[in-house]
């Protein structure tokens, strides 16, 4: 069981992305597997959102409300995933995170409670980067640092001295993860999933 | 730099207990500490399709001060609003329900607007709007009755819809962010 954690700041494109993702991934698994991806959809507030959306999408969803997978619902997480591990034994678990979770902590409660590997990407909003960056920069710095990779959407609504002014500082904040630019609401490259997901974890 | 801090080196401890009201006639009881060592314990098996008492030791970064509810959370009767939420470290997580019937199209255009007023309003006072995001779930009923032989079908006047909203806001007090999604939310009902 492969796990992803998919980070990144509210609004900048996670749900969107999970669903192209999401597909990528059931199609690149053995036609024979029977649970191939499964989603735990992660939400502070008290009801659910996205995962009907995601249900709605045809996915497999976990939800875990009301809290933070990161920190006040890390055990609710653990106990998710062993069901999720004992019960369906999927090629791939997906982690949405909540908008203001640290990735990093929910990977090292995942290998040090469960002996799980797991990789973390993370999405970054270019269009409100720059307002964002200032009030929010210890949040942002959270998420993106020790990621495997992250992509840097919404590449559309910005202009290209914008964009490079995010991707410089996106590597400020982490200088060894691999960076994407994408538009989540077009096709995004498949050279792009298989660097992000790392090519020797896809299945 | 001047900014909203996240605790990265905070160490906290907090301890709660939960009951939740998941219909399985058990009590349960969740307690969290959070410090250095990771330990874990689950006890399965009530059939309920929750697990029960964890011990969890995390170090982490966030800091809480969020009110915890039930599994199966209070509903709002037929038009009424109900709001609430829950501050995690910086972020203040408002959540807001309403059912009513009406017309889907002309529900999805108050909604629509009513969600942009309540992003304008939260920028106006001051906050960072995190994100709002809301479900519209609209039902369909159609009755189906038999006393003899032949099946009577009414489809029912109006449709059912039920929204459900979650917004994220920093640097706003939490009085004025349920106010101004509570009203968003009115003004959908009309």
């Amino acid at each position: 069981m492969n796990v992803l954690i998919l980070g990144g700041f509210l609004g900048s494109g996670k749900t969107t992305v999970l669903l192209q993702l999401a597909r990528y991934l059931i199609g690149r698994t053995d036609p024979d597997r029977a649970n191939k991806v499964m989603i735990i959809e992660n939400e502070v507030g008290q009801v659910g959102v996205d995962d009907g959306y995601l249900r709605g999408g045809g996915l497999q969803v976990e939800n875990l409300f009301a809290g933070c997978a990161c920190c006040s619902l890390a055990g609710e997480l653990v106990s998710t995933l062993d069901k999720i591990r004992e019960q369906y034994d999927p090629a791939w678990v997906i982690i949405e995170t909540t908008g203001i979770a640290m990735p990093g902590n929910i990977q090292m409660t995942l290998e040090g409670v469960m002996g799980l590997k797991s990789r973390i990407l993370v999405l970054a909003d270019a269009q409100r980067w720059q307002r964002l960056r200032v009030p929010l920069h210890d949040l942002l710095w959270g998420q993106i640092a020790g990621s495997d990779a992250v992509l840097i959407n919404k590449c559309d609504l910005v202009d290209p001295e914008t964009l490079d002014q995010v991707e410089r500082e996106v590597r400020e904040l982490d200088g060894k993860t691999s960076i994407f630019r994408v538009t989540a609401l077009e096709t995004i490259d498949e050279a792009v999933w298989q660097a992000a997901l790392g090519q020797e974890e896809t299945t | 730099m001047n900014g909203i801090r996240y605790h990265h080196e905070h160490e906290h401890e907090h301890d709660h207990e939960h009951h939740h009201g998941c219909g399985c006639d058990h009590d349960h009881e969740h307690d969290h500490e959070h410090d250095h060592e990771h330990e874990h314990e689950h006890h399965h098996g009530c059939g309920c399709d929750h697990d029960h008492e964890h011990h969890h030791h995390h170090e982490h970064d966030h800091e809480h001060e969020h009110h915890h509810h039930d599994h199966g959370h209070e509903q709002p009767a037929y038009g009424r609003v109900l709001v609430q939420s829950a501050r995690h470290d910086a972020a203040l997580a408002v959540t807001g329900e309403l059912r009513l019937t009406g017309d889907p199209a002309a529900l999805r255009e108050r909604l629509g607007r009513a969600l942009e007023q309540a992003a304008a309003q939260v920028t106006a006072a001051g906050g960072i709007v995190g994100h709002i995001k809301a479900a519209l779930r609209v039902t369909e009923l159609t009755m189906f009755s038999v006393t003899d032989t032949q099946v009577m079908e009414k489809p029912a006047p109006e449709r059912e819809a039920a929204i459900t909203a979650n917004a994220i806001v920093f640097a706003l007090e939490s009085d004025r962010a349920e106010q101004i999604l509570r009203q968003a939310l009115e003004s959908v009902a009309g």
